[in-house]
């Protein structure tokens, strides 16, 4: 039994006043009673008086089994249990549930979507925004577009009030735009195809290919891969050595150990200035020429000037002998283009790149090594990326150009500049 | 001389016009522009001079044919666009000013794109849309398999999820699967559909890791337009099919499996519950056919499976008869075959045969591919959903003919039941016959899976197999060891031909006889009957091979090298195929003697 009535006071002697003497008289007959009217509600629900007899009491017919099995039971329950157990019958509180707030009858999720396709959500592109409504393929049903039903339909009345549309507007446009009449050709013209792609795929490429095959495959990666790691390390040597290069050109061979002296002294000399500059920026250059660097540059030119009209001339004199010889030469040449243009069309591209400096993407390795491949379809792990595929298939169709992400890059270093805050103090 | 052109008006000049340039010229934003190309199905060009092109610059520039730019000014899409910008403005002002019954307004009231004119335009016919649906196809797969992502959202997803199984429902119904080939890519399908092979690869169920450096805005664009374009392609097909689109959906089986087995096709103005196409094989509905045509079927069914039995071999014999005997549930699913029974046997390959599918097995692809050749499909996931009860009395009724597993050792194997790994169905197919189940049992190493489409140096043995035969009727008398004898006299005597000829040439050139008029004089009486193939040739192509070696001695010494170079190739293929060929031959007739 919980402890009932009010924490003791102080013992007080004094009752003077109706205040002083209803504080500290004794109520806690009066509560205990209250309490035990409570402890009634909660186990039973209801007043005793409310509750009729029935169920309150029940005549044990059975009886002993229960308490035979009672008996046999030594497990004593936990008293956390007991605990957990004894809950109050009397129904919990129930607060009314908030509706989801909208703001003039329109829901959040509906306002965040609004917000994305004003785009005022970062990372989201109003046609994301636009397909997570109605999705890629739109609200029009699918209808028949090479069939002229349809197309009868839109044009006739549909109500029995609605009238036809005149000639007139059928054939004027009515809208914002004017409808194109005539299509251009080059509009037909195929894309260009910057890399052969191969639509079939290698028979090597099978889950479980045939030994002969899988070595096609394998040869075949083998040597893409290997003139590319040829070309890569070839470039490598070429920048080293252009980079050695730079590096060996300021240096005199026929320097003196001497002259290595002072130059490090030098050296020094500059550093200990370094410490005690004035500004942490790099001193400012003069570039400016002087007047008779200006002067040379400019008769030089001139004499460049000079010398290829001469050229040009001497030339001309000479061609102009040549004439009959050129003629013949031009007639034999056009034979031959005509002839070697059958090649030329089929002839590859050498580059495989299309309106942007970057290439296609490259071809990803897929091969499974001797010991990846197995021939039980559960335990095949797919190779290869199929999205960078449709990518390299759209760039290599001549569908689109190549571009690569660019990250932004700072166009010049900053300066360092000294707050004056001294300035602060007025 | 003539009259003197102004610079930059003519050619390169005016023919080309700079991305930038177009953007100015369309005054819309550089990603309005991009799409727009890619709805319009405009690409980059290439002038043949750049510098011309380019007012003296030779940057990397992309460039596009001026003319079809001044084209798109005319593109309602582009007007569409402009009204978006506006629109946006109005939205970005009402929400601003916390208006938000006013935006949603706007939003309810503005009008969308649509891009049926654009498909009309680019593919004037049914027949050309559908000779470009590979790109498509491959794509929507692809997306059909990826997870959402903050870049990719859920409903782009289940729109190509969507398509491609309507795609998948369309193929299988019409049995138009002709080839598939399990790579380690994924699944690479081939069907005819319209007269027309379209080929598309379909991914393997595994999470990707989605590269950062791939521009979803552009993929997504593509993906718009390609998903517009089969919903159209897909109406006309199944327009043309006599079926309804789109097709009804199972609620009950879609929330097991989300597959093609969720899909009912019907047919178009029927009521009946008769004319039910049923792609999927649980279908209570389809129980309940009338007596009648249940006899009919089996009948039917009884003819069909007499005529396989005599192709099959014996062991295979037997299984067949245990079937039959008992099944009367599984012909029921498939009325729609009886008259198709008789066009195409290829087609009906799976006919008859009820598959068990294991859990371990992908269901998606082996669905599709058994559906596609008449069989029937159960699988242990779905049988699984459904309540106890129901499964019991459906495992009572249904005979199941093959067990398709992918585990080394199968427990509890059932007596009458054909015990193979999925690798028999791909094989089958692409064979276009049932190969015996034993190279196939579980546990068993399986023969490689041989792509459909020949091997890497283009033999494919399956092709040639129809000129084998023939020449091996012609052949069959003579011994292979004489053949040989001839080929090797033969080529001596070519040799020897050869040595002749060139010594009759020096001869008459030294008399003053052209070459090409000598061998038209002597060649035609001198030739015994017997070396017809090689000297009796036609005066054409004589002629053609004098042609030939005039252009010969025309290229340039860089181009002889290379039509060296490749003559080389050309040949080592073509003897590697006659090679293979004629092995394939001997082994053939090796086996027709041992069994003859």
């Amino acid at each position: 039994m919980p402890e009932v009535g009010r924490p003791s006071q102080t013992s007080q002697s004094s009752r003077k006043g109706k205040k002083a003497w209803r504080k500290n008289i004794d109520i806690s007959e009066v509560e205990e009673s209250i309490e035990s009217r409570r402890e009634e509600l909660r186990i039973l629900g209801a007043e005793v008086e409310d509750i009729k007899s029935d169920s309150l009491f029940q005549i044990d017919v059975a009886g002993d089994a229960t308490i035979l099995k009672k008996k046999n039971v030594t497990v004593k329950p936990l008293k956390a249990d007991e605990i957990l157990a004894k809950r109050s019958k009397v129904p919990a509180l129930v607060t009314p549930k908030h509706g989801k707030k909208k703001f003039e009858g329109v829901s959040g999720k509906e306002v965040n979507r609004l917000m994305k396709v004003a785009g005022r959500v970062q990372g989201v592109t109003t046609s994301q925004a636009n397909a997570s409504k109605h999705g890629l393929s739109g609200k029009k049903k699918a209808y028949d577009v090479w069939g002229e039903e349809e197309e009868d339909e839109k044009t006739k009345p549909k109500k029995k009030n609605q009238v036809e549309m005149p000639n007139i507007l059928k054939e004027k446009s009515i809208k914002s735009y004017t409808s194109a009449t005539v299509v251009p050709k080059t509009l037909k013209e195929a894309p260009i195809t910057v890399k052969e792609l191969a639509t079939i795929p290698h028979s090597g490429k099978s889950y479980n290919p045939s030994l002969v095959s899988w070595k096609d495959l394998i040869n075949e990666e083998y040597f893409q891969e290997k003139t590319k790691e040829d070309q890569r390390l070839a470039l490598e040597e070429y920048q080293e050595r252009i980079r050695e290069l730079i590096e060996t050109l300021d240096d005199d061979e026929e320097k003196s150990d001497d002259d290595e002296n002072e130059s490090e002294e030098e050296k020094d000399e500059e550093e200990g200035d370094d410490k005690h500059r004035v500004s942490v920026n790099k001193p400012v250059v003069n570039n400016k020429k002087t007047r008779a660097q200006r002067n040379k540059q400019k008769r030089h030119q001139e004499k460049l000037k000079l010398e290829k009209e001469l050229k040009e001339l001497k030339q001309q004199i000479t061609s102009l002998q040549k004439v009959k010889d050129i003629s013949e030469q031009v007639d034999s040449k056009q034979e031959r283009i005509l002839q070697t243009k059958e090649a030329n069309q089929t002839k590859k591209r050498k580059s495989h790149k299309l309106g942007t400096k970057y290439h296609v993407i490259d071809d990803t390795l897929e091969v499974k090594l001797s010991d990846e491949l197995n021939d039980s379809l559960r335990k095949l792990k797919p190779e290869g990326n199929l999205l960078y595929d449709q990518m390299r298939s759209l760039q290599s169709k001549g569908k689109i150009e190549t571009r690569l992400r660019v990250n932004k890059k700072r166009r010049y270093t900053p300066k360092v500049t000294e707050k004056w805050s001294y300035k602060d103090f007025k | 001389m003539g009259k003197i052109k102004k610079r930059g008006t003519t050619g390169n000049a005016k023919n080309f016009i700079t991305r930038t340039q177009a953007v100015k010229k369309l005054q819309v934003s550089l990603a309005d522009f991009r799409r727009l190309c890619i709805f319009k199905g405009i690409y980059p060009r290439e002038p043949r001079n750049k510098k011309k092109a380019n007012k003296g610059s030779t940057k990397p520039v992309t460039f596009y044919y001026s003319k079809d730019i001044q084209y798109l000014l005319h593109e309602p899409i582009l007007n569409k666009f402009r009204e978006h910008k506006t629109f946006a403005k109005k939205l970005n002002k009402a929400l601003s000013k916390g208006e938000i019954g006013d935006a949603k307004r706007l939003d309810s009231n503005r009008s969308h794109y649509t891009l049926d004119h654009i498909i009309k335009e680019r593919y004037p016919t049914f027949i050309d849309a559908v000779r470009d649906i590979d790109d498509a196809l491959n794509m929507i797969f692809l997306f059909a398999n990826m997870p959402a992502t903050d870049k990719i959202d859920t409903k782009v997803i289940d729109d190509c999820k969507k398509i491609s199984n309507q795609w998948h429902a369309y193929v299988s119904e019409q049995n138009a699967l002709e080839k598939v080939f399990v790579s380690i890519k994924g699944v690479y399908y081939s069907a005819k559909v319209q007269g027309q092979e379209v080929i598309w690869l379909s991914p393997f169920k595994f999470p990707q890791n989605i590269p950062s450096d791939i521009d979803f805005r552009i993929m997504l664009t593509f993906l718009e337009f390609y998903v517009t374009l089969l919903k159209f392609v897909l109406f006309k097909l199944y327009k043309d099919a006599n079926l309804v689109y789109p097709p009804k959906i199972n609620e009950e089986n879609s929330k097991i499996f989300s597959g093609l087995s969720s899909y009912v096709l019907e047919l178009r103005n029927s009521n009946e519950t008769s004319d039910v196409k049923v792609v999927d094989g649980r279908n209570i509905e389809a129980e309940k056919l009338d007596a009648a045509e249940i006899s009919k079927a089996l009948k039917a069914d009884n003819e069909e499976n007499a005529d396989v039995d005599q192709d099959e071999d014996d062991n295979k014999l037997d299984e067949f008869e245990s079937t039959n005997t008992k099944s009367h549930a599984d012909k029921l699913f498939q009325p729609k075959n009886l008259d198709k029974n008789d066009v195409d046997p290829t087609k009906n390959l799976f006919k008859g045969m009820t598959f068990f599918v294991g859990r371990e097995v992908n269901i998606e692809f082996l669905e599709f591919v058994l559906l596609s050749f008449n069989g029937k499909v159960f699988s242990e996931i779905m049988l699984d959903a459904i309540p106890p009860a129901e499964r019991e009395q459906l495992l009572a009724d249904v005979v199941f003919t093959h067990q398709i597993t992918d585990r080394p050792v199968v427990k509890n194997k059932i007596l009458g039941r054909t015990y193979v790994q999925p690798q028999w169905i791909f094989d089958c197919v692409n064979k276009q016959k049932l190969l015996p189940v034993n190279d196939y049992a579980p546990g068993e190493t399986l023969p490689p899976h041989l792509s459909p489409w020949g091997d890497a140096s283009g033999y494919d043995p399956e092709a040639k197999k129809a000129t084998t035969e023939e020449e091996m009727e012609d052949e069959e008398d003579e011994d292979e060891d004489i053949e040989e004898d001839e080929e090797e006299e033969e080529e001596e005597e070519e040799e020897e031909e050869g040595d002749l000829e060139a010594q009759k040439e020096l001869e008459l050139e030294a008399q003053g006889v052209k070459y090409s008029e000598a061998s038209k004089t002597e060649s035609e009486p001198t030739k015994p009957s017997k070396k017809r193939n090689h000297s009796n040739l036609t005066k054409e192509e004589k002629e053609a091979a004098e042609e030939k070696e005039m252009k010969k001695i025309m290229m340039s010494n860089k181009q002889r090298k290379l039509h060296k170079k490749m003559e080389y190739s050309n040949k080592q293929k073509d003897d590697r195929n006659k090679q293979l060929a004629s092995k394939k031959r001997k082994l053939e007739k090796a086996k027709k003697n041992l069994s003859g």
